[in-house]
């Protein structure tokens, strides 16, 4: 099979992974909303987020990638605590600080930062963009008073934008000059996990690249661990270590990226890299029929059989597991491994 | 629809609760409390005692505050410190006079408001749609005496065709001529009342209309080559009714405060006129029967508005 | 690329507004100015029920004031009114409706639930009964009248929070752990301001309307002149229907009653129509 013949590269990408050590444990996550659609009306549960299960290494990038509705956010506001899970643990470093315990950890919470998608609306437009950057680091005390403003400048020359900038109110800003100021304050609390969420979706292509670059100095400068959620695989590949698909709250498929790419062991991957326009590939683009279901109430089974091509009957009644079919390679497919 | 109409009537019964409450304890922890106002230093202990007994004041406050609401229930409001007449009696005489002002007005709302804001919207931004809006403007900032007055002014004291006040001309006749002659004592407290709440319906219906006609299906009936009236009539005035009634719905309550100074000023014998009186003679208990039954009208007219638009919004009807 | 007009300017850009902000002033220096262009009217004057005139420019009353000096104090009266109305309704429908739009779970449904009370209950009534009983002093009137303006600023306080507190640079604050205090009262309260302006704007002009009702219906102080005292004062003696009839005595005051809340609408709707331009209308 396949699996067998790992090409090399393949290897030493995994090495990379096993060496360092998990700086963030996700076990078991779940997270459920429930909603009504009005007032005394029956309660829906939405299933977000359902038993996920995946280590995050010191230095690398993980990637997330899934259509909309796939949970992917959802997951990224649970790791940052915007979020309270319905059941499962989130371990940094070893303690515990999933939910209301982060309250208790003064800090901790704060070494994982995140970058949002819309840099039009993640800025508050009524404050400076110095402010801004400020208000982080007089609330957490992370430097003196008297050096707020020179800390400010700093984080400013390092996302590569000029100090002078302090006083500028965001709509004075181009969406590429936003998200650096957007990650600049992010950087103000000095963190060492980074989730980006779709964090250049909404930029032009070119100045996509101009920021997955930052992102990649930023990461050797200061040694940050990212989490990079989004829905374009070939950005996602092109600056992850490690991807990981979801769909419906689950995880499909998770292995490192070349890996990933070159086997292609689910469908739904499959169908993900066969959309994506520029990689060379003779093989026919497949399109998945229909929308994502209602997150409501989810297909029974495996998750993806009401739009997968190769469904078969155990797909409806049998829920798949997640299964290691290589090293750090795991895949939930009745017909993978 | 069931569960709506629950959800409705639970809502009413809490702000009844609510407005019980309040004017409740209002009444009887304010600074001039009911004691001293109906008990003259004259008179000796025994009197004094046995009348906070007959008021029920010798008790303590919870006390009142049960006593008071299983009376509500039963429709006792206590005795007017006035004339020591039961209060609901009082009430009772004059509420169909101020729910026949009320009933004239918003049925005269609906034939004339909606129609000017269908116009207005239909010639939006040509001179009929700002002559209306600048009219609009003035007519949300009316004081409602200066209505009355100005009408009084011209059709009682100038022309001398409408008299100046009261609801009939004492002794009341019978039959038709009484009828005529209420008719005619009606005209000036209905025009006011018209007149200051009409605004509101011309905006809301204008920009509700206005909102419809950019909607699919209008362009659709208008690609269809449907005439013009047809379209309008059929198609969007139903829909344009929902906001006008919801407004008016929620304009009751404001309503209400424009009668109680038109009938002030038209001594029309209705509740308004009869908080004035009260507030004159300090005759509380009437007061807060008067509010009480007001906020249930209000209420009760609000659950029917809402009871309304779900007849004519079929979303509400499949939501609820 | 088109240049940025300040607030101001935009302002000046619709007539009506500017109708509406000079009539404001005018209130205001009026207010402000009371003792400068008339002599508080007190006791009696021997020019009883004259017309207006070059003296008297809107006439006396059967007491022999001048009624143009009664109106200019009377919108002092009106100001401090509709300020402290405005003062309170702040006080209590701000937060009131900061919290429950940003707090969604019970304590958000409690305050919402109060404010479509109050909403629906018939005020002008329950302000009668409430002035008739604790006594109606000026200042008593005004926080009567702020108590029952709040639902309607926290009702538009609310809806604005909502829809702030959905945006991301909220959720942002969230994640850098910016307390809650310093969430609502500096992110999201620097981004409401627009609609709380309208709405303060708003009540300024309901306000009066509430003062000049009350005090027509005799619930004002009738030691201080407000445009309602001197209208019942005016009905009262039958200024309306007697013969010969002294129109001056109500009209002025009912006039500037209508001028005051004009004015307060039309710049309210005015900074309305800049904060939600509506592009088809």
């Amino acid at each position: 099979m396949r699996t067998i013949m790992c090409s090399a590269g393949c290897i030493t990408r995994k090495e990379a992974v096993v060496m360092s050590e998990p700086i963030i444990e996700v076990k078991n996550l779940t997270k459920y909303f429930d909603v009504r659609k009005y007032l005394l009306g029956k309660r829906e549960r939405v299933h977000a987020v359902e038993n996920v299960l995946f280590e995050l290494y010191e230095s690398e990038t993980l990637g997330i990638v899934g259509e909309s509705g796939s949970g992917k956010s959802t997951l990224a506001r649970l790791i940052t605590g915007l979020l309270e899970p319905t059941r499962g643990k989130i371990i940094y470093k070893g303690i515990d600080i999933t939910g209301s315990r982060r309250a208790y950890l003064n800090k901790i919470p704060k070494l994982i930062q995140m970058v949002f998608q819309d840099p039009y609306a993640s800025l508050n437009p009524r404050i400076k963009v110095g402010e801004a950057i400020a208000e982080p680091l007089r609330i957490h005390k992370i430097v003196d008073k008297k050096e707020v403003r020179t800390e400010v400048e700093r984080l400013l020359k390092l996302v590569g934008l000029q100090p002078e900038m302090y006083d500028r109110f965001p709509h004075e800003f181009s969406g590429g000059q936003r998200q650096r100021i957007v990650i600049a304050r992010a950087l103000a609390l000095k963190p060492e996990v980074l989730i980006c969420d779709e964090a250049v979706s909404a930029l032009d292509v070119s100045i996509q690249a101009q920021i997955l670059n930052l992102f990649n100095q930023l990461k050797e400068k200061l040694n940050l661990t990212y989490i990079f959620i989004g829905h374009d695989l070939s950005v996602v590949k092109y600056i992850s270590d490690r991807i990981m698909v979801m769909y419906l709250g689950e995880i499909m498929e998770i292995a490192p990226a070349e890996e990933l790419f070159n086997k292609k062991l689910h469908p739904y991957t499959q169908a993900l890299i066969s959309a994506v326009p520029d990689i060379e590939e003779e093989n026919k683009r497949i399109i998945l029929e229909g929308d994502i279901p209602s997150p409501i109430n989810p297909p029974t089974g495996c998750k993806f059989h009401t739009r997968c091509f190769k469904k078969r009957k155990i797909c409806e009644e049998e829920h798949p597991e997640l299964k290691e079919v290589a090293p750090g390679h795991y895949v939930r497919c009745h017909f993978v491994g | 629809m069931g569960r709506y109409l629950m959800y409705r009537i639970l809502k009413g019964l809490l702000t009844l609760l609510v407005s019980v409450t309040i004017t409740f304890f209002i009444l009887r922890l304010m600074p001039a409390d009911p004691v001293s106002i109906l008990i003259d230093p004259k008179m000796g202990p025994e009197v004094q005692q046995a009348m906070m007994k007959r008021f029920g004041l010798d008790k303590p406050i919870w006390e009142q505050y049960i006593i008071f609401l299983k009376g509500l229930i039963k429709g006792d409001l206590g005795l007017s410190f006035k004339n020591q007449r039961p209060v609901m009696e009082v009430i009772m005489e004059k509420l169909p006079w101020t729910l026949l002002l009320l009933f004239i007005v918003n049925i005269m709302l609906l034939i004339i408001g909606v129609p000017i804001g269908v116009l207005a919207a239909i010639k939006r931004g040509q001179l009929i749609d700002k002559v209306i809006n600048i009219s609009v403007v003035i007519g949300i900032s009316i004081f409602v005496p200066f209505l009355a007055f100005s009408f009084l002014y011209i059709f009682a004291y100038y022309l001398k065709l409408l008299p100046t006040g009261g609801a009939y001309t004492p002794p009341p006749g019978d039959g038709l001529a009484y009828y005529m002659d209420v008719a005619k004592h009606a005209i000036l407290p209905s025009l006011t009342l018209l007149f200051a709440n009409i605004a509101s319906v011309v905006l809301y219906t204008r920009n509700s209309m206005i909102d419809i006609l950019k909607e699919d299906y209008i362009r659709t009936a208008y690609a269809k080559g449907l005439k013009n009236n047809y379209i309008i009539q059929i198609h969007a005035l139903k829909n344009a009714m929902i906001p006008t009634v919801t407004v008016i719905g929620l304009m009751i309550g404001s309503m209400v405060g424009g009668a109680v100074m038109t009938e002030t000023i038209f001594s029309w014998p209705g509740i308004g006129r009869l908080i004035y009186d009260s507030v004159a003679a300090m005759d509380y208990p009437v007061l807060q029967g008067a509010f009480l039954i007001l906020a249930i009208s209000v209420i009760l007219m609000n659950i029917i508005t809402d009871l309304i638009i779900a007849w004519l919004d079929p979303r509400i009807k499949i939501g609820g | 690329m088109h240049e940025k007009k300040s607030f101001f300017q935009l302002l000046m850009r619709s007539r009506l507004t500017v109708v509406g902000l000079i009539g404001v002033l005018i209130i205001v220096l009026m207010g402000i100015f009371a003792p400068f262009i008339a002599e508080k009217p007190k006791g009696y004057g021997s020019e009883i029920l004259l017309p207006p005139s070059t003296n008297h420019w809107f006439g006396t009353d059967n007491l022999g004031l001048d009624i143009f000096a009664e109106v200019v104090w009377g919108a002092r009266t009106s100001l401090f009114v509709s300020l402290v109305a405005v003062l309170v309704a702040i006080v209590i429908g701000v937060p009131a409706g900061m919290i429950s739009g940003y707090k969604k779970g019970v304590i958000g449904s409690i305050i919402d639930s109060l404010i479509d009370i109050f909403l629906t209950l018939p005020i002008l009534p329950l302000m009668i009964v409430i002035a008739a009983v604790i006594g109606s002093s000026i200042l008593n009137v005004a926080v009567i009248i702020g108590i029952f303006s709040w639902p309607s600023l926290a009702r538009v306080t609310r809806n604005a929070t909502l829809k702030i507190s959905e945006l991301q640079f909220i959720e942002a604050a969230k994640c850098l752990g910016i307390p809650t205090g310093n969430i609502i009262f500096k992110h999201i309260l620097l981004n409401i301001m627009g609609p709380i302006l309208v709405n303060i704007t708003l009540i300024m002009a309901t306000a009066v309307l509430s003062e000049a009702g009350l005090s027509f219906l005799g619930l004002g102080d009738p030691t201080t002149w407000s445009w309602g005292v001197i209208l019942k004062k005016a009905w009262e003696n039958g200024a309306v229907i007697d013969t010969p009839n002294p129109w001056w005595w109500w009209f002025w005051p009912s006039v500037f009653v209508t001028f005051y809340v004009i004015s307060f609408n039309l710049l309210g709707t005015g900074i309305n129509d800049i904060l939600n331009p509506k592009p088809n209308d």
